[in-house]
Order: structure tokens, then C-alpha cells, then sequence
């Protein structure tokens, strides 16, 4: 992941992510649905002139509703930690395909918050600034 | 869990067995959940403290919405003084935090007796409910009124 380049020395930063299901055909430019997840805090540390996280998280959902026009949306969000102070800021997010189970796959992470979606659409978000690249896998249980 | 709903390892899920989904990594498997031991469980005589003056008020409000919507109909009105409560039930659900598990069951309750208390007119079984802290029993109070139509119906 980029867009930490010039991090601060005394500030600790660790990555959470969220996770939320996202339809393009609900409403003009899509909508989410579902519950968002929120992983714990993972420790990120600096690779070269990037920053890398490669801690696992696993998490379950069962559904009904197993349109190829649904995406994961995992949003990755930066926490800063400076003597307790914590702030959050948004390192990019990653449009995934969920129904389509063709193993670990490996996804841009685009520049910005996935609230951007809501105005431009999700071609456009495909369009935009990449900021890194995020792993995922989803598997169907019988 | 309910649908759409994303569940982490860390999360907590009343009703499965040590309240976390086991992690595949280290467990060897995929996806192997343990429920906790089920129970029927019973409720009998059911007592709810109530009021005539509260079921009045309610018998009001609903009048006075009804005049709001015949406002400006004409004679189109029904007989707005017929509108009484005749039905009042406990539903009791079961909610491990995240949804509704198992059945609901409900009862019907008396009209209030002059101290304001209605009773049940039966048992209540659940059947196989959960045995842990964090399942609670939710009992939810619905009453079912008249309201005569313009055209005659109810």
C-alpha cells in the first residue's frame, strides 16, 4: 500500500479493514447492503517505500442472494496511534467479486473511500487512482 | 446469524459452543460448528400490568386518525364511537443478540381487570431454546382493534 510515504516517526500505525457487500444494480450508482465488518488493528509495517500488512482474517456470511452483481467491498482504513491518540484515515478500498469462488484472487486497492462510488458509479471507480493491492479468497459451503 | 451479515472470528455468537466460530486454520476444518444443548422451555400464567385509562388513550388515538382520514369525505365516515381493542397478545421471541432464534410464541391476554392487570389465557412452550447468558426471551404486547370502514366492513 502507498499514501504513507512520509509517515510520522513517534506515531505507531496499524491497518483495519472493513468489509460491506455493495450491488451496482440497486438504485442509480448501486447501494450497499448487509452488515460492514471491522477487523481488529493489524500492525502494518514498511516494505521499501511502501507499507505491507500480511496478517490473515477470516469471516463468514451466509446469504440468499447470489448475483454476479454484487462485489465485496473491503475498505482499508489507516490508524494512526500517537501516545494513545487515535486517528483514522481511508488508504483505499477494493471492489471484489464475491459470487464467482475462482480461488485466492489479487485486487487493485483504488485511491479514496468507498463513498465515492455513491456519486460516480462503479465503473468509475474502477477507472481511479490505484493506492495498492489487496489478496482475498471466498469460498461456498455446501 | 442473519443474512448478509459479516461474522469474524472474534466475534461472539451466543448459542454456538465456546461463542466463537472456531478458526479453519487451526481447528483442521473448514467449517465446523457445535450448537450449545436446546431446551423447551414453558411460561405459564402470564400477568400484564396495563391500565384502562392507557387502553382508552390507545382506543383515541386511533379514533382521532381515522377522523383525520375521513376529514373532507363527506358522509363517507364509519361509525368512529365503534372502535375498541378486542384483541391483546404477548409474542415472546428468542434474540441471541444478532437475530431472532427459534419460533415465536404468543398468547392471548385478558381485557384489563379493574386493577389494570390482564392474563393469559394459556401456556406458552418455546421450543429449543438456547441455554446461554446472552439469549434473552423478548416478550412483545400487540393489540388488534375494530375500525369500522365507510362501506360498512371492518
Amino acid at each position: 500500500m502507498s499514501g504513507l510515504s512520509v509517515p510520522m516517526a513517534s506515531a505507531k500505525y496499524s491497518l483495519e479493514f472493513y468489509v460491506t457487500l455493495f450491488n451496482k444494480d440497486l438504485g442509480e450508482f448501486g447501494g450497499y447492503y448487509g452488515r460492514t465488518y471491522r477487523s481488529q488493528a493489524y500492525p502494518m509495517r514498511q516494505a521499501g517505500g511502501s507499507w505491507d500488512m500480511d496478517k490473515e482474517d477470516i469471516i463468514y456470511f451466509h446469504t440468499s442472494y447470489i448475483e454476479k452483481s454484487s462485489f465485496l467491498i473491503i475498505e482499508c482504513v489507516i490508524v494512526r496511534d500517537i501516545a494513545g491518540i487515535k486517528s483514522y484515515s481511508s488508504g483505499g478500498y477494493a471492489l471484489c467479486d464475491v459470487f464467482q469462488f475462482k480461488g485466492l484472487e489479487s485486487v487493485d486497492l483504488i485511491k479514496g473511500s468507498p463513498r465515492n462510488i455513491g456519486s460516480g458509479g462503479i465503473e468509475a471507480a474502477f477507472r481511479s487512482a490505484k493506492a495498492g493491492r489487496v489478496q482475498y479468497e471466498v469460498r461456498p459451503f455446501p | 446469524m442473519p443474512r448478509n451479515t459479516f461474522v469474524g472470528l472474534e466475534e461472539v455468537l451466543p448459542g454456538i459452543e465456546g461463542d466463537k466460530i472456531p478458526n479453519p486454520r487451526t481447528s483442521g476444518k473448514l467449517l465446523t460448528v457445535n450448537l450449545l444443548p436446546r431446551a423447551d422451555l414453558y411460561i405459564h400464567n402470564i400477568n400484564m400490568i396495563t391500565s384502562t385509562a392507557f387502553e382508552s388513550r390507545f382506543e383515541n388515538f386511533l379514533r382521532r386518525m381515522k377522523q383525520e382520514k375521513y376529514r373532507g369525505a363527506g358522509n363517507a365516515r364509519g361509525n368512529l364511537n365503534n372502535i375498541v381493542i378486542d384483541e391483546r397478545k404477548i409474542i415472546v421471541s428468542v434474540n441471541n443478540t444478532w437475530r431472532n432464534v427459534v419460533e415465536d410464541a404468543y398468547t392471548s391476554m385478558s381485557s384489563p381487570n379493574q386493577q389494570g392487570v390482564s392474563t393469559s389465557g394459556g401456556s406458552l412452550t418455546i421450543k429449543n431454546f438456547v441455554c446461554h447468558p446472552l439469549v434473552a426471551l423478548i416478550f412483545r404486547v400487540e393489540y388488534k382493534a375494530t375500525i369500522p370502514m365507510p362501506n360498512g366492513n371492518e
